[in-house]
């Protein structure tokens, strides 16, 4: 079992995502702005970040750097769910600190495969 | 002609008549001779004595004894001692030369008869040489006789002259000479002339001659009188040259100026007329004074003065008090060049027009004047003003309509402003509660929410499908507006584009495999092109998907080559095919190709709009080559290398 953040305005999406993850076993830590996500993956230490990029407040790519910038969050995986029309931040979303994405929608075959092997990756 | 035979025969008859012959010409002839043609004297009278003797041996005896034609002696003296001349004429008896008869003539008497009647003037005279030089006659006693050569030795000039006689020709000459008739005076030189006078076998040269003095005088009064013959000519032509120049340029210029006056008073008459009844007001004023001199019929008609009224008047009076003094100001200027201008006028009611004045300086019966010529322009100025009127309203018009466009053009771009900007939050907005309505299907058509009967796991998956299409439409729709609006990003990077090709075919292989087609793909082992790989698999996917959507039997391949740096990706279907007329249609928006026997198929009609659209963002393009009713190939090429031309 791991403790996964899950960063997610849209309260169904949220519940659609840690539904899939209970099921899988895991313990899931909520928060719904992007500043909430940053405090709880310090305090909180998660073994895994699921990251929605479009966010009120501070977006997904500036909560993830913030966490990158600190000694609790710089060597968590954090994963960006995005939407097929954000495709062309790829790049971005690698290089301010996201170690993987997944696109919407969320398939829960997919989201099962994906969470597995980055845990596994995790050292 | 029987005395001729008689004299001819010598007979008592011939010889009565040669007796009868001399004493009628007594006087005259000093006598008559019959000769026999050997030059014997057969007869002869008076002088019978010398009857029988032999004359052959004179030189004109021989003469016409030989030659049988008459001759005339020289002077000789004859035995009564006179000068004399014997004319001989040949005698015939039919052919036969007969001899002569000759007749010896007194020459004295002769020349006294026939030469000294020739008389030039006071010293002018005229004398006779013969062929041989032999004085035939001369006024100068003595020389009668002589030869002329020997008379001219004492005169060597004389002998020039001789010699020029007896050669037989003609001409004049002038000697030096001492006598005048029988007066001997002062030598003095003498003009003559001479011309010879043929006789027969020989000729005598008869000379005029005439002193100089006599001449030069006689040619000098002739002179005189031809001068004074040619001063009066001349005179008498110069003068009745000059008076018929005169009179001609006087007729002339008579006539010149009669029509000169005609014509003056014909081209006063036709100005006068052209003034009068010149439909435009005219008007003449005298500078300086400004009074007007004159004006024409329609002057008085257009401004309702008369004539009367007119001679009171003076210029500044037809102008308006604003315009009074500039119009004294400027006619004070006004010089010769012809001038216009605008102005006003006021008829005699008081009414006011717009007008027109051309004016040009003239002389007026001897005043320095001015002519002005007036048009009435209050209708042009009437239309002028609505036409300004007009146009400003046109402009006030043109102005609101810029500004109501402008506007528009505003509202339009804040509408175009908020049209991105929608499609921005709305394909989140839309996005997000599909992105539920997909997850929580899918976990309850995978158990994780518990068992679903048959029936519920049925119609959850049309909800599934539906759910998938219509994101499918919301995502093709915001692509597709990003695209137009220019705002579409593109992640360029070099990737394998055999693999790409490959598992988008893989990706259709389950549902292939459900209509039992059987998919094909040929390539090479890899192909690395520079372009965005996602929006590369999307075209891919969409081409495939079609191939596979619309294909009811038969196969669909795939096949990837490089030609020329030109990356091709052909999928080729055994399909419907299209129909010729519908090929345009293929690639429009909106817009889907079918039969009326296949079924309609589901799509958003946007799909190969969408992967033309992106094709040609990354350089390439999409065409389509089909034979109806066999099948049809979609054709996607890219540039391998993006190059310099990189978006």
């Amino acid at each position: 079992m791991k403790r996964i953040l899950v960063v997610e305005d849209n309260d169904r999406n949220m519940y659609l995502i840690c539904f899939i993850l209970e099921r899988m076993g895991h313990e899931t830590i909520r928060a719904e702005t992007g500043e909430a996500g940053v405090e709880l993956a310090i305090r909180e230490k998660p073994d895994l970040i699921l990251m929605d990029i479009q966010l009120p407040g501070i977006d997904g790519q500036e909560a993830t750097r913030r966490i990158r910038l600190s000694d609790e969050g710089k060597d968590v995986p954090i994963v960006a769910i995005t939407s097929h029309a954000m495709t062309g931040d790829r790049e971005r979303l690698l290089n301010v600190g996201c170690t993987g994405y997944i696109e919407k929608p969320i398939n829960p075959e997919t989201i099962m495969r994906e969470i597995a092997s980055f845990l596994e990756a995790k050292p | 002609m029987a005395r001729i035979d008689d004299v001819i025969a010598v007979g008592a008859n011939g010889k009565a008549y040669m007796d009868f012959f001399n004493e009628a010409h007594q006087g005259q002839i000093q006598s008559i001779t019959r000769v026999s043609e050997k030059g014997i004297i057969l007869y002869t009278v008076p002088n019978k004595s010398s009857i029988g003797s032999d004359i052959s041996g004179q030189k004109h005896v021989r003469e016409i004894l030989t030659g049988h034609k008459p001759v005339v002696s020289d002077v000789f003296r004859t035995v009564q001692g006179k000068d004399g001349v014997a004319l001989h004429v040949p005698v015939f008896r039919g052919r036969e030369f007969k001899g002569t008869i000759a007749i010896v003539v007194d020459f004295e008497n002769l020349a006294r008869r026939y030469i000294e009647v020739i008389r030039v003037g006071e010293t002018g005279c005229a004398w006779v040489v013969s062929h041989n030089g032999t004085m035939l006659y001369s006024p100068v006693p003595g020389f009668t006789g002589r030869s002329i050569f020997d008379i001219s030795r004492e005169y060597p000039s004389l002998a020039v002259f001789a010699k020029e006689m007896v050669r037989g020709g003609e001409g004049s000459s002038s000697y030096e000479f001492d006598r005048i008739g029988p007066r001997k005076v002062a030598p003095f030189r003498e003009h003559g002339v001479f011309l010879p006078i043929r006789l027969g076998n020989t000729f005598w040269s008869v000379a005029v001659a005439s002193s100089e003095a006599e001449v030069v005088a006689s040619l000098a009064s002739f002179r005189n009188r031809l001068i004074l013959a040619m001063c009066a000519a001349i005179f008498g032509g110069v003068v009745l040259s000059a008076m018929g120049v005169k009179a001609f340029v006087i007729v002339r210029e008579e006539g010149k100026r009669r029509q000169a006056e005609e014509g003056l008073k014909e081209s006063e008459a036709r100005y006068r007329e052209l003034f009068e009844r010149n439909p435009a007001p005219i008007l003449i004023y005298e500078k300086g004074t400004f009074r007007i001199l004159s004006v024409n019929e329609a002057f008085l008609s257009v401004y309702g003065y008369d004539a009367v009224d007119v001679e009171s008047l003076r210029l500044p009076d037809l102008y308006p008090e604003g315009e009074k003094e500039a119009i004294v100001a400027l006619a004070a200027r006004l010089t010769g060049h012809a001038y216009v201008g605008e102005w006003h006028h006021i008829r005699k009611d008081g009414s006011i027009m717009a007008i027109v004045v051309m004016s040009h300086d003239i002389t007026y019966r001897g005043c320095k004047a001015r002519i002005g010529v007036i048009t009435d322009i209050t209708e042009r100025k009437r239309a002028e003003n609505q036409l300004s009127e007009l146009k400003e309203t046109l402009e006030e018009k043109v102005h609101l309509r810029t500004a109501e466009l402008e506007k528009a053009n505003a509202t339009l771009a804040e509408l175009d402003r908020l049209k991105s900007l929608f499609i921005a939050s709305m394909s989140h907005e839309l996005r997000t509660p599909m992105n539920s309505i997909i997850g929580f299907s899918g976990i309850l058509l995978q158990g994780l929410a518990g068992p679903l009967n048959p029936e519920q796991e049925k119609q959850l998956g049309m909800v599934m499908v539906s759910a998938r299409h219509l994101l499918e439409l919301i995502t093709d729709i915001i692509d597709l507006s990003k695209i137009e609006a220019g705002k579409i990003a593109l992640s360029v990077e070099p990737f394998d584009l055999v693999k790409t090709a490959r598992e988008t075919m893989d990706g259709f292989r389950i549902q292939a495999e459900q209509k039992s087609l059987s998919l094909a793909f040929e390539a090479p082992e890899r192909l690395v092109i520079e372009a965005d790989a996602r929006r590369v698999r999307q075209v891919l996917i969409n081409l495939v998907g079609n191939a596979v959507k619309f294909t009811e039997k038969g196969n669909v391949s795939v096949s990837v080559e490089e030609t020329g740096g030109t990356a091709t990706v052909s999928v080729r279907d055994t399909g419907p095919g299209i129909r010729p007329e519908d090929m345009g249609m293929l690639f429009r928006q909106f817009s889907q190709v079918g039969t009326p026997e296949s079924p309609k198929h589901e799509g958003t009609g946007l799909g190969l709009y969408l992967s033309r659209k992106l094709a040609n963002l990354m350089g390439g393009d999409i065409r389509a080559e089909s034979a109806y009713g066999r099948g049809t190939v979609f054709i996607a090429s890219l540039p391998v290398s993006r190059g310099k031309d990189s978006s």
